[in-house]
């Protein structure tokens, strides 16, 4: 009993750091997203209007919903593209050696830069006059030669993923690598001695062993790529037209630009709601796998 | 600072001696004897401007005389608005004075001081500005912020190819199409660097020249859309077709921010450029271009024959957070720093290369308009028939629907009225 005060006392400071600055914010914006508050009228919240704020996202609003299609392309795109580039990765730096650890502690570099950063190096890497990126892929493949990368909405999307898969591909290579670790090597080589193919090596003894963490990495990415901001406001805004307008880009959007709280934290929570769902999966897979 | 607080005497001692009374009278003018003020600390919020640097590198000067310390925070210009908001809905009062561009204020106004007693208290001559600003800086009877940094759109031009290749400085849209074609013909540059990429509006500053130009508008009297009536129709096809049609921009213009198009003609790489004058200090300076000033000259916007077409100005004003629990002290510095005296002394320092002004006597002063060539004189005269955006809340995502639309009608996929139509419906649904 007693060690359980103290347990209590010592996370006290902990708890009280997360609920004044994660669990009041998020009661807060909840509280706001059941009430009208257009900053441009007043500075202060105006009153509940139930679920209206909802109503209006789902009825008419085609911005809204525009968003929600470009986002479920987006992170579509970005986790399946994101996971087979980390999978990749760690196959390739599974085995020990100089060159494999140093390129392991490398692979931490992309992970650590800003996502915003990236956006605007990309941004100048892809310029068709002078980006260094555009023009090389134009030398090497001459169909892409007169593309303008950022004015095409598909092309748009993809430079988008690009950048995305960039930043978040080595941190998950790092989590697959740790799965392979525990994957045992003796059945691999038992497959390879009976003639089994490296693909079918892979495909039956690898990849059954290592679902579970791939699953938790499919997961986490979805979650992160919901969330994706920093790329979109740094690297199209959102264009050209509306083309790459995710969700998480939408809310800023209503919030900053148009200064309408309510329907910003309305739109902020059907977002959270998602994740929640694929927090809730990540948290049984979790428990059940035991990872 | 140290190396700040000696530059800043050092030039004050020049320009002294080389009879600039100005500034000296400027160091102790509108501000309160006695220091009434002393020790109080100010925070200032504001956008990245080597005009506020400059005004950074002035304080020591202030604060020896009211004993009033300033501090500045500088954020980008992409981020300023979402910190501004951020801020000032916190209603912690962090910053005393902010700064705000035109259009945002009227949906900011709640969260501004009303400056009508301070000004009154300090007896600044609002008249002192163009009206175009003095409008700008209104919202209903209230002045709710000060001029402190003005833009009127130029067009820059490559004063050495056109000389070259003898052709004139274009005065209308039709002309630009003309001098770029031969351009296009003589040399690999592309005749007029736009911007059509999607990015917080940029791509619609020269958009409301030709809107102007054609004799459309962009909303009624009663804030109803009529940027889709046929005049709008027209003026937004001659906008896309420097693009589309007439292929005198670079192929990138389509997805160039304004910043995009100001590398095109630094690099070379474009003979024209429509942009705000502020860009002239980029497009001369040789560590971010590869031209002199030299080969920079600068016109009035080019509009339509026989047309003085209103053209476009922007503003940010410097305003006192509503929640600021120290409104006198930050009245005293704004009152001290808005000084016509303290915007010439920046303009005539040669080593900041200062362009911007705000107060019509230092537009029309003819030491100000020696150095700049002229600059000053042109844009006064721009501003004499300058527009400012809608100063209405909604026009922020007004803006928003407008930029996405000129950002899907230079893709070409897409007529020009019906995505003018399809904005107009958006834009009624919002007013």
């Amino acid at each position: 009993m007693k060690n359980n005060r103290l347990a209590f006392l010592l996370l006290l400071p902990a708890l009280l750091v997360i609920a004044v600055t994660t669990v009041f914010p998020m009661l807060y914006s909840l509280a706001l997203s059941f009430r009208s508050w257009k900053l441009s009228y007043s500075a202060t919240p105006g009153p509940f209007v139930g679920l209206e704020n909802y109503a209006e996202l789902f009825a008419g609003d085609a911005e809204f919903v525009g968003a929600v299609s470009t986002t479920l392309i987006f992170v579509l795109a970005d986790v399946l593209a994101t996971c087979l580039v980390a999978l990749g990765g760690a196959l390739l730096l599974r085995r020990a050696g100089r060159v494999n650890s140093l390129a392991r502690a490398l692979l931490m570099l992309p992970f650590v830069m800003s996502p915003a950063l990236i956006g605007i190096s990309l941004r100048f890497f892809l310029n068709p006059e002078y980006g260094v990126i555009a023009a090389s892929l134009g030398r090497l493949f001459p169909a892409l030669a007169s593309l303008i990368w950022l004015a095409d909405p598909a092309w748009a999307m993809v430079a988008l993923v690009i950048s995305d898969v960039w930043h978040w591909a080595p941190y998950m290579t790092l989590i697959l690598l740790g799965g392979l670790a525990s994957v045992p090597r003796e059945t691999e080589e038992a497959a390879s001695v009976d003639g089994a193919s490296a693909l079918r090596v892979f495909c039956d003894i690898t990849l059954p062993q290592l679902k579970p963490v791939v699953a938790v990495v499919i997961l986490l990415k979805t979650v992160f790529a919901l969330k994706a901001f920093d790329a979109v406001f740094s690297l199209t805004d959102g264009g050209p037209g509306n083309a790459t307008t995710t969700l998480a880009y939408l809310v800023y959007q209503i919030g900053f630009r148009y200064y309408d709280m309510g329907h910003a934290a309305a739109a902020g929570y059907v977002l959270t709601a998602v994740m929640l769902v694929l927090a809730g999966f990540y948290l049984r897979l979790a428990f059940r796998k035991g990872i | 600072m140290k190396q700040d607080r000696r530059h800043f005497l050092l030039s004050s001692a020049a320009m002294l001696g080389s009879g600039l009374p100005g500034l000296a009278a400027a160091q102790s003018g509108g501000v309160t004897p006695g220091k009434p003020y002393k020790g109080v600390e100010l925070n200032v919020l504001t956008v990245v401007a080597p005009q506020f640097r400059a005004h950074e590198a002035r304080l020591p000067a202030f604060e020896e005389l009211t004993g009033i310390k300033v501090k500045y925070q500088y954020v980008p210009f992409t981020s300023i608005r979402d910190k501004l908001t951020a801020e000032m809905v916190a209603e912690n009062g962090d910053y005393d004075v902010v700064s705000v561009m035109d259009i945002w204020a009227p949906s900011l106004k709640n969260l501004l001081h009303p400056l009508n007693e301070g000004i009154r208290a300090k007896g600044i001559d609002m008249g002192r500005y163009p009206d175009v600003y003095q409008r700008a800086s209104r919202s209903e009877a209230n002045w709710i912020g000060l001029p402190i940094r003005g833009h009127v759109q130029l067009l820059f031009y490559r004063k050495d190819v056109l000389a070259e290749l003898r052709l004139p400085v274009p005065k209308t849209w039709a002309d630009v199409v003309r001098v770029s074609q031969s351009i296009q013909a003589s040399t690999p540059m592309s005749g007029i660097a736009m911007y059509y990429g999607k990015s917080a509006g940029q791509n619609l500053m020269v958009w409301f020249d030709f809107l102007w130009g054609r004799g459309a508008d962009l909303l009624d009297a009663r804030n109803q859309p009529v940027f889709n009536s046929p005049a709008g129709i027209a003026a937004t096809q001659d906008y896309l077709d420097l693009l589309l049609k007439d292929k005198v921009t670079p192929a990138g213009s389509v997805s160039f921010n304004e910043t995009d198009a100001v590398n095109s003609m630094a690099q070379g790489k474009s003979a024209m450029l429509p942009t705000w004058w502020w860009r002239y200090q980029g497009l001369t300076d040789p560590k971010a271009s590869t031209l002199s000033p030299e080969k920079v000259g600068f016109a009035p916007l080019p509009g339509y024959p026989g047309a003085a077409a209103p053209s476009h100005t922007n503003l940010w004003l410097y305003g006192i957070d509503r929640f600021s629990k120290k409104k006198a002290a930050a009245m005293e510095f704004l009152a001290w720093l808005t000084q016509p005296a303290i915007e010439k002394s920046l303009l005539l320092d040669a080593s900041q290369r200062e362009i911007v002004s705000v107060q019509s006597v230092n537009l029309a002063d003819p030491e100000v308009n020696a150095l700049s060539m002229g600059m000053h004189r042109m844009a006064g005269e721009a501003l004499s028939n300058a527009r400012v955006l809608p100063l209405i809340p909604q026009w922020p995502a007004i803006s928003d629907i407008l930029d996405a639309a000129i950002s899907k009608m230079a893709l070409g996929s897409v007529p020009v009225k019906e995505a003018l139509d399809d904005a107009a419906r958006k834009v009624r649904k919002l007013v």
